[in-house]
């Protein structure tokens, strides 16, 4: 059929004057993973709603699997049985967690006994089996949020759009989920992921683009690097650029990305004496303001942003091309992808 | 204040020597009042979710409507449809006029419009995030509806006690409709209204409270049900 | 058709409220009920309630009695909603009768009425002629007046004796209360007020008032009740073999004995006409 599961074309969404998506093209694959990352704010809750077919479009084309959304209710009827949504503070019904999660199946006409027995299958895997006869409204914001997970995933859509999902998920099970969500394109399952934290959106692999103040960019974020990790004298680095290597604290190795945000980078005009192991020495290759910081671009053969107070700047007083150090902890890069060693 | 208190003693003292005609009464009040208010429920629930969750031309005025009709006074109920039942009337042929029928049919008209009323105010006091849920599992309208009322239903369940309660103990259709003949269409209220006119204060309070114990006895049945977890 | 769903459960639950009484619909072995309409008064006087069981049981069907105002319950007659009517007003008794709305009218009993007030007659109409003499008292003096004022029987009487004493009763002292005979006695016995009312009610009520009654005129003032049966002529579904019987019965030796026995208190309440006492051998 179709390879696209989503497609836009110059849509717009406004909430009276506000304008809060204007997107002019983006396209999603089908059985792959999308993770929009932007702050709070900037449309992701609303895109994933417009896609749901649970608002609709101001003005501009949705195409889900070639079906165009908005144009006739029996239509919308059956591409909305396609694709499920699971909100950032999901709501429970008031009824036990089991019941909770067989909604979807027993609304499409499961029957009861077989909708409770899958709907148990997807609370294991989620880890919240234990808690099936639980009353679902006492649920923490993280159980919430898995339980909410499972509930969606029983009735097996073909789209599922999860924003924010690992938000108050405890460490422990947000590896479980963010398992769940890679393994969902081999299910034939595409995934639209929306989360405002860098680090999460590269751990789920698959394609990254960024959602502000409701435009998207393909770009990826920044400081954001491929390469392998190796050992060297015992220790895991990554090479980015000839003479210049990421020190990192992972037990993974192999082909990997690297991701540090811009905020920890510290520049230096001195080569720094400090128990950081990443120090860089480059030239200021571009600046530029935005609101009260400073967006520095330092190449050390490759280009490593960091961002500064607009104070800072003016009391280091950057000028473009001169001599700068950059420097941060090994602690502060995220590493993803890879296998242990 | 010394008379009332004694009137209030006889009362009590009457309630040990009730006779058969109050029992009859008051099986004859609750009878009716329980089925006009089963049928008020089943037309006025649905009718309130639909009118609750609809986004059409009019729902505002509609609404209006509604709500004028709760002030609708029993003896105007009574009167209409008197002039309805009455051989000489619309409907005179079934010849319903002083049974407890007629009884129930002015009762039904009473509550329905608290019943939809309040259904309507339940439907849109769920959290909107339940129609969302519901719609994105892949709920259709049958299954919106049951989810709807399962989710709000304490407010669901207000509304039918309500309706319970005012026609449990309203006089103006009794007396109008059913003519208060002995042994037949005699309820709890027109006795109290017949004893109390004809002086009998005691009777009349005694009858009252007996009105008020089935009223919470029936009551306390809601209160079991509310707190049942859902299936 | 919710109606009618509604009529049809309800006719069920007619049936099962009142084990004695059969369907309002007939057939040949079962009778009819018979709807007879009367005042507030004669109801409340308890008489129906002593006589009717006799009625039903040698008939064998119930008596449904609707209480009523006079105005109303030959209204229910004229519409046919009712098979009898029993009221004690004779001028519009004749009228619902010339209108050919019924037939057969009886006179059955009478009693009459009374004048009560408070026990120290403040008018003084205890001295007065005659009922108009004693109305003309009481407004001279002002004194508190509770009148029916709802164009009942006891109501028309009454104006007519504001009529003949020449007066139109208005002013503070002079309260309508648009409300039975019971409980227009309860207000004006509150009120410490005088009050035109049927010797029946008042004897009903006697334990509970401190009103006494004040001036009496059996002659002019005098009551008389009627049963009149609904024409089949014009109601062709009226239970109309019914009413007769109840008519005749009313009026034959028997029913006007249990009439006259009738006590309260030790008090006659109702003198029998259509059969008086006299001819019965043992004298009243």
């Amino acid at each position: 059929m179709t390879a696209y599961a989503i497609e836009i074309r110059r849509l717009t969404k406004d909430y009276g004057p506000r304008r809060v998506l204007d997107i002019d093209h983006f396209a999603v694959g089908t059985r792959s993973v999308c993770v929009v990352v932007g702050p709070n704010g900037s449309g992701k809750t609303t895109l994933l709603k417009v896609l749901s077919l649970l608002e609709p479009q101001t003005a501009g084309r949705v195409l889900l699997w070639g079906e165009p959304v908005g144009d006739s209710p029996t239509a919308d009827r059956r591409l909305r049985r396609r694709v499920v949504m699971v909100r950032e503070q999901p709501w429970m019904f008031h009824t036990t967690v089991l019941g909770n999660v067989s909604y979807g199946l027993t609304a499409r006409g499961i029957g009861r006994q077989e909708a409770r027995r899958r709907a148990a299958a997807a609370l294991e895997t989620v880890g919240m089996a234990h808690a099936a006869d639980w009353l679902a409204p006492v649920l923490s914001a993280g159980e919430a949020r898995r339980t909410a997970l499972a509930r969606a995933l029983v009735v097996e859509p073909d789209l599922v759009l999860l924003d924010e999902p690992l938000a108050d998920v405890d460490a422990q099970q947000r590896v479980n989920v963010e398992r769940i969500i890679r393994e969902l394109p081999a299910r034939g399952t595409t995934v639209l992921v929306t989360t405002h934290r860098l680090d999460a959106a590269y751990r789920l692999a698959g394609r990254c683009v960024s959602l502000v103040h409701g435009r998207l960019h393909d770009a990826l974020p920044d400081n954001h690097f491929s390469g392998t990790i190796v050992e060297a004298e015992g220790e895991p680095v990554m090479p980015i650029a000839p003479g210049c290597r990421l020190h990192l604290a992972t037990p993974l190795r192999g082909p990997a990305h690297a991701v540090i945000d811009p905020r920890t980078v510290i520049l230096s005009r001195t080569p720094p004496a400090s128990s950081a192991r990443n120090c860089f020495a480059g030239h200021v290759a571009g600046l530029a303001v935005e609101a009260d910081r400073v967006r520095v671009t330092v190449d050390v053969g490759v280009p490593i942003i960091a961002l500064i107070t607009e104070r800072s700047f003016r009391e280091m007083r950057l000028e473009l091309g001169e001599p700068i150090w950059v420097v941060f902890k090994t602690l502060s890069l995220d590493v993803y992808g890879g296998k242990p060693a | 204040m010394r008379w009332t208190l004694e009137q209030l003693a006889e009362a009590l003292r009457l309630l040990g020597s009730l006779d058969r005609e109050v029992f009859s009464a008051v099986a004859l009040s609750l009878g009716v009042a329980a089925l006009s208010t089963v049928l008020a429920t089943a037309s006025g629930v649905p009718l309130g979710i639909a009118i609750g969750l609809g986004r059409f031309r009019g729902k505002q005025i509609l609404t209006t409507v509604l709500h004028t009709l709760l002030a609708l006074p029993t003896v105007l109920i009574g009167l209409v449809l008197y002039s309805v039942l009455s051989r000489r009337g619309l409907l005179g042929e079934w010849r319903l006029l002083y049974t407890p029928a007629a009884i129930g049919m002015g009762q039904f008209v009473l509550a329905l419009p608290l019943v939809t009323a309040l259904a309507l105010a339940a439907a849109e006091g769920v959290d909107p995030r339940v129609r969302l849920t519901a719609l994105s599992l892949g709920a259709g309208r049958w299954r919106m509806a049951r989810t709807l009322l399962s989710e709000g239903r304490g407010a669901f369940l207000a509304a039918v006690v309500a309706g319970f309660g005012r026609v449990f103990g309203e006089v103006g259709i009794s007396m109008m409709l059913g003519g208060n003949i002995r042994g037949y269409t005699r309820t709890v209220t027109t006795t109290i209204a017949l004893e109390t006119a004809k002086g009998e204060v005691a009777l009349g309070i005694a009858l009252g409270l007996v009105l008020m114990t089935v009223a919470l006895t029936v009551n306390l049945l809601f209160l079991w049900l509310r707190k049942k977890p859902t299936p | 058709m919710m109606m009618g769903g509604l009529a049809l459960m309800l006719s069920a639950l007619s049936c099962n409220e009142n084990p004695p009484a059969g369907s309002p619909e007939t057939d040949s072995g079962n009778r009819q009920v018979i709807r007879l309409a009367t005042t507030t008064s004669t109801e409340n006087s308890g008489l129906l309630e002593r006589l009717l069981p006799f009625f039903e049981q040698w008939w064998g069907a119930p008596v449904h009695v609707i209480a009523v105002g006079t105005g109303r319950a030959l209204n229910l007659g004229r519409n046919g909603d009712a098979d009898a009517v029993l009221v004690h007003d004779p001028a519009a008794e004749e009228a619902f009768v010339a209108e050919g709305y019924g037939i057969n009218r009886r006179l059955v009993m009478y009693n009459d009425f009374l004048l009560l007030g408070p026990k120290d007659d403040p008018a003084g109409i205890g001295q007065a002629s005659g009922p108009p003499d004693a109305l003309k008292r009481i407004a001279q003096a002002e004194s508190a007046f509770v009148s029916r004022g709802d164009n009942s029987a006891t109501h028309k009487r009454e104006m007519t004796l504001w009529k003949a004493a020449d007066l139109e009763p208005t002013g503070d002292w002079y309260l309508e209360a648009g409300q039975g005979m019971s409980a227009t006695l309860m207000m004006a016995d509150e009120r410490g007020a005088y009050c035109l009312s049927d010797r029946g009610t008042y004897l009903a009520m006697r334990g509970k008032l401190r009103l006494e009654p004040l001036f009496e005129d059996p002659e002019a003032l005098e009551n008389p009740y009627s049963i009149i049966a609904v024409n089949p002529a014009i109601h062709r579904d009226a239970n109309y073999l019914g009413a007769m019987a109840l008519v005749a019965w009313v009026t034959s030796p028997e029913g006007q004995k249990i009439i006259g026995d009738f006590r309260v208190d030790d008090a006659v309440l109702f003198h029998p006409l259509a059969v008086p006492p006299k001819q019965q051998g043992d004298g009243k």
